[in-house]
């Protein structure tokens, strides 16, 4: 791989709000379960790091950015169990469960069956901006053809951190892999957890889209 | 010929090998189908486009270069 720029892994967590936002699917689901703006209103404020961080990144590529973002074949996929994720809060919302259940409730709820297939081609028009022109790049999960150590990562990351997830494993790996500089992440608790860590074994940063957002702020092109 | 042409005349050419050699020599089959995975990609149904999937790669002298937390007993004695 070639040394060209600074590398950024993207979370899934940071690319959803984005996703969910401009491709139209937030004020589809707003308008047909007729939630008041107050709703968008709170899901932008709490997101808008995560917009504004994937916005910069299209418009600086646009215009020549050399640094090189990276999105795991396995985050891709996350995706649309992420895009579940915010649907069912959005219907929790409008069934006025108490917060306190959300988490209880979450998993019971069906999704509206006569929009998933608009949902689901909103975002795949929307993977076109991100990945078609190599603004953000795909990356495999597959080992190398001549073997490698991903999963002794993995394991050591399992084994390590207590609340590190599978899938928090597999992509902090796969940003390890490539030596990414950056792992950019929503998850507070993941930057918490082990931050420190990966820093001084793997040089590896783990921020928040509000300090990506940051650093790509000073960027002169 | 074209280049487009001699692309596709070359890889024919794997593909009648390696249908030719996978009932005989399992090891060349492995072989020529990694020329064919070499490029993956990621197709879009909605829009009918594909997205190159980036692999990891060693070429560029990153193999062995990445350390676990921990080494297993077994590499630690080499």
């Amino acid at each position: 791989m070639a040394n060209t720029g600074t590398r950024w892994c993207i979370d899934t967590n940071t690319l959803v709000p984005w996703l969910i936002t401009d491709s139209g699917v937030l004020d589809l689901l707003i308008k047909k379960y007729g939630i008041p703006s107050d709703f968008r209103d709170i899901y932008l404020n709490r997101h808008q790091h995560s917009i504004d961080f994937i916005q910069r990144i299209i418009d600086l590529k646009s215009k020549g950015f050399s640094d090189e973002f990276y999105f795991s074949y396995l985050a891709i996929n996350e995706v649309y169990s992420a895009v579940r994720d915010e649907i069912r809060s959005i219907l929790l919302f409008k069934n006025g469960t108490p917060l306190s259940r959300w988490s209880e409730e979450k998993n019971s709820l069906d999704l509206p069956e006569d929009s998933m297939k608009t949902v689901y081609e909103d975002i795949e028009n929307k993977f076109d901006v991100l990945f078609g022109n190599n603004t953000i790049i795909p990356l495999s999960d597959e080992p190398e053809e001549t073997g490698d150590n991903f999963s002794e990562i993995v394991a050591s990351l399992i084994f390590t951190f207590k609340r590190v997830k599978t899938q928090d494993a597999i992509l902090l790996t796969t940003a390890i892999s490539i030596r990414a500089n950056y792992f950019v992440t929503f998850d507070k608790r993941l930057i918490s957890e082990v931050s420190k860590e990966l820093d001084e074994k793997y040089q590896l940063h783990l921020i928040s889209p509000n300090h990506g957002n940051t650093l790509l702020k000073k960027v002169k092109l | 010929m074209s280049n487009v042409a001699k692309n596709i005349d070359t890889l024919l050419c794997f593909e009648k090998m390696r249908v030719s050699h996978s009932e005989k020599n399992n090891s060349l089959q492995v072989n020529v189908m990694s020329v064919f995975m070499a490029t993956k990609r990621i197709h879009n149904p909605v829009t009918n486009k594909y997205y190159e999937l980036r692999q990891r790669s060693t070429v560029n002298g990153e193999a062995g270069q990445i350390k676990g937390l921990w080494s297993s007993k077994k590499k630690a004695r080499r």
